[in-house]
């Protein structure tokens, strides 16, 4: 079904491609009744004083913005030229300015909008990136493995280079990852990846805990590590989809400052990240995670700490492509 | 400016220590000890220590050289640090 989607999503024009994906999207959320509570109760626990209206409003839009993602990211198999049109971008002048110091730039990117598309929308600008993708799981089924490779072909044809599977580098060996990025950040690129990950479970002792809509948050300090180490500019980018469901808004935040601890500097993308959820909840892809077969849908995962459904089970191996 | 290898090994261990990599006060890592097998190192405390070498020792370190058979060990990039900085000189 999901390969039928996207396929789908991959071939109709803009205003097609969205249009189905809002009918989908409201679709799946009259027939996933756990999930669409799920989105309704997390939203009581971590906005506790809106309307049931406005949570059903935001439950809504949050199955609508999960299509409208994957309908963007399979319409980049046609390249980015077809997409150009339907991104509005703020702050790409900011990334300009900061890679003029020849140090490359360091893209943060969140479980929020897509980061996909925004970061194959800079390096369409002629700013060659490099994109950690951290697969938290191997591929089990066919449908796994197919829809990574409809992931992978179109960002690596967008991008011009290949995304860097953090799961398969993790098994060469720990030499690739971090020396790769640090030689594009010195051949003035950008690295950029999600700084919200799960961490995996053998990496506990390497997280730092901070705090997201009043629950813990772990966060590998890898990104910022890396700006501090190689002295390039940190660059929040986040996106959200208009209201009317025209167009993907894209910003690219002004440099976050790497003076400090790690904490501190990740603490400044926490507290634009956190102003945005407020703002945009149904964006924020941590609202709700999908349970595996048999098991109840959990909370944001970030929220495992306060949230009354307890803590998740260590991740080991299950997750979808669209979580 | 020249360097022994035991200078520069010994520059590696502090690295190590005031990054909290080894526990502070304990013995330098032997020189063979594999740092990514034994978990001292990681890839990201890789890239700390190349910067921090390429500082200390004032000389840039090609990535391409940053491999295991040079950067395993205390050893090994000791003797591979030694060499490049006898090149330069």
């Amino acid at each position: 079904m999901h390969i039928l989607l996207i396929i789908s999503f991959a071939v109709l024009p803009g205003f097609l491609a969205y249009g189905l994906a809002l009918v989908v999207a409201d679709l799946r959320r009259v027939i996933s009744t756990r999930e669409r509570r799920a989105v309704e109760d997390n939203l009581a626990v971590l906005f506790g004083t809106q309307t049931e209206g406005h949570r059903k409003e935001v439950a809504r839009d949050y199955f609508r913005v999960q299509f409208c993602r994957m309908a963007d990211e399979a319409r980049l198999v046609r390249g980015m030229n077809e997409m150009a049109p339907w991104i509005e971008v703020h702050g790409l002048e900011l990334l300009k300015d900061g890679l003029r110091k020849g140090k490359g730039a360091v893209g943060v990117g969140a479980h929020f909008g897509s980061q996909k598309i925004c970061f194959a929308y800079i390096a369409d600008q002629g700013v060659p990136v490099t994109l950690f993708v951290r697969w938290t799981s191997g591929p089990k089924s066919s449908t796994d493995r197919l829809m990574r490779v409809l992931t992978h072909v179109p960002l690596a044809r967008s991008m011009k280079r290949r995304p860097i599977s953090v799961g398969s580098d993790r098994s060469e060996g720990e030499f690739g990852g971090g020396v790769r990025a640090l030689g594009a950040l010195r051949a003035n690129e950008m690295v950029a990846s999600a700084f919200d990950d799960r961490p995996f479970v053998d990496e506990s002792k390497e997280t730092i805990k901070l705090r997201l809509l009043g629950g813990d948050i772990q966060i590998l300090p890898g990104l910022a590590v890396l700006a501090k180490a190689a002295g390039s500019p940190l660059f929040l980018v986040l996106s959200h989809i208009s209201k009317g469901w025209r167009r993907r808004v894209m910003e690219i935040y002004p440099p976050i400052s790497t003076e400090g601890e790690v904490e501190e500097i990740y603490g400044r993308c926490i507290a634009i990240l956190e102003r945005e959820v407020r703002m945009y909840p149904s964006h924020w892809t941590s609202l709700v995670v999908p349970g595996a077969a048999g098991r109840p849908h959990r909370v944001a995962w970030s929220m495992e700490a306060t949230l009354p459904s307890g803590p998740l089970p260590p991740l080991s191996g299950e997750r979808s492509l669209y979580p | 400016m020249a360097r022994s290898q035991t200078e520069v090994a010994a520059l590696i261990n502090g690295f190590l220590e005031k990054e909290h990599l080894t526990p502070s006060g304990s013995a330098p890592v032997a020189p063979d000890t594999d740092l990514i097998e034994s978990k001292i190192l990681d890839s990201l405390s890789l890239v700390r220590l190349v910067v921090f070498l390429e500082d200390e020792l004032g000389t840039k370190i090609p990535l391409e050289d940053v491999v295991p058979d040079n950067f395993a060990s205390v050893g090994a990039m000791a003797s591979y640090l030694v060499s490049r900085l006898d090149k330069q000189s």
